[in-house]
């Protein structure tokens, strides 16, 4: 039986994570164990190979599997940006939720590109590097769900669902990054009376389904790589 | 130009990894590359963030994996002093480190990858059996159950000590 603390507890303690008590007190008593963490907080020699390690280049977030966009923060200066309003699908719905004598549902594209804001026309290929935004205009509809359309036979992928302000336009707090992969991206944007299910993205809007939804697909196309 | 942020890992990491992979393999040119490839997955993941002890627990999974792999893709023939174990190691019971790398080089071919991970967790590094459970992800009882097979093994081999 080894009284001193195993490997795994003194390299705890020598990068600085917590120890057990009864092993920290043994630390402060042990000669032999504290040179033992000394030692492997000691600088060792700079081998060559180090010049050719790199770390990334930021703190990577997981990717969604959905989309090759990345999520980002809500950004500030979207809110100057111009704006494309989407025709989208109204899809009747009978009782009462059907009563919405709010306007017209739409949505709009926010683009950021390097420094500036510009408007997205609804034609013009997105960069890489492009950053998105969309602003939502219920009118009515109090939840909103945003998906990718992937090739088939991928699924859907949710990207956003969440409530809408009754009133005016609600900027959806996430934003996307464009990157250099593929020709185009599809968004599947859907509104409700309910939170919105992700099944509610799988098919194409058409006047043969009654829904208490509305819901429309943006294609962004995106410059050829060079 | 060398990034900074490399040689700050480097520092912090690169002893304890060093140590664990001569623990492992002695003091050869396998341990050293064991180690260099440890710390270069390192910096390639996701995890560098994370708390110290997240930190560890992933260096300790990545090198004992990578150790146990070459162990079985070569089945080493390691030969080495008390000596230099105890050197290695920098810590006392440098016999029983001795004589639990020499049976895991002897049952690299014939052990689960996942009993000699095990192994080299409780016999070598000196972790305890909850600790090498959580470390690997796995309950103590199989803990129990797969340093019994080995131990199966040995007897089998007639290495194990009476």
């Amino acid at each position: 039986v080894n009284a001193h603390p195993s490997q795994y507890t003194l390299d705890r303690a020598a990068l600085g994570a917590s120890v057990a008590p009864p092993d920290a007190a043994h630390l402060s008593a042990c000669a032999r164990c504290a040179a033992v963490v000394a030692s492997r907080r000691a600088a060792p020699p700079r081998p060559a190979w180090l010049d050719d390690v790199r770390l990334p280049p930021a703190a990577p977030r997981p990717r969604l599997p959905w989309l090759r966009w990345v999520a980002l923060l809500p950004v500030a200066t979207a809110a100057v940006a111009a704006l494309v309003l989407l025709p989208g699908d109204r899809r009747p719905v009978d009782g009462p939720e059907g009563i919405r004598a709010k306007g017209t549902p739409s949505v709009a594209v926010y683009l950021k590109r390097a420094d500036a804001v510009v408007a997205w026309d609804g034609r013009a290929p997105l960069r890489t590097g492009d950053r998105i935004r969309l602003g939502v205009r219920g009118a009515g509809y109090g939840y909103v769900s945003v998906a990718s359309i992937p090739p088939a036979p991928a699924q859907p992928g949710v990207l956003y669902s969440g409530a809408l302000s009754p009133e005016g336009e609600t900027l959806l707090p996430i934003g996307f990054r464009v990157d250099d992969r593929g020709e185009t991206e599809q968004l599947s944007v859907v509104l409700a009376a309910k939170p919105v299910g992700e099944e509610e993205h799988r098919t194409l809007p058409g006047p043969d389904r009654i829904r208490a939804t509305w819901t429309t697909r943006i294609t962004l196309p995106k410059e050829a790589r060079r | 130009v060398p990034d900074p942020r490399v040689d700050s890992l480097f520092c912090e990491t690169f002893p304890i990894i060093r140590a664990k992979c001569a623990r492992m393999l002695g003091r050869t040119e396998d341990a050293a590359d064991v180690a260099q490839e440890t710390f270069v997955r390192l910096c390639e993941s996701d995890i560098l963030d994370r708390e110290p002890a997240v930190r560890l627990a992933w260096i300790y999974r990545t090198s004992t994996r990578l150790a146990v792999d070459l162990l079985r893709r070569r089945r080493l023939g390691i030969e080495t002093s008390a000596e230099e174990v105890d050197a290695a190691a920098d810590h006392s019971g440098a016999d029983e480190v001795l004589g639990a790398r020499q049976h895991l080089a002897e049952l690299a071919a014939s052990a689960s990858r996942q009993e000699l991970e095990v192994a080299v967790l409780c016999r070598v590094d000196g972790l305890t059996q909850p600790e090498a459970a959580a470390l690997c992800g796995i309950s103590e009882r199989t803990v129990r159950r797969l340093l019994g097979r080995l131990d199966e093994r040995l007897d089998t081999l007639g290495r194990r000590a009476p």
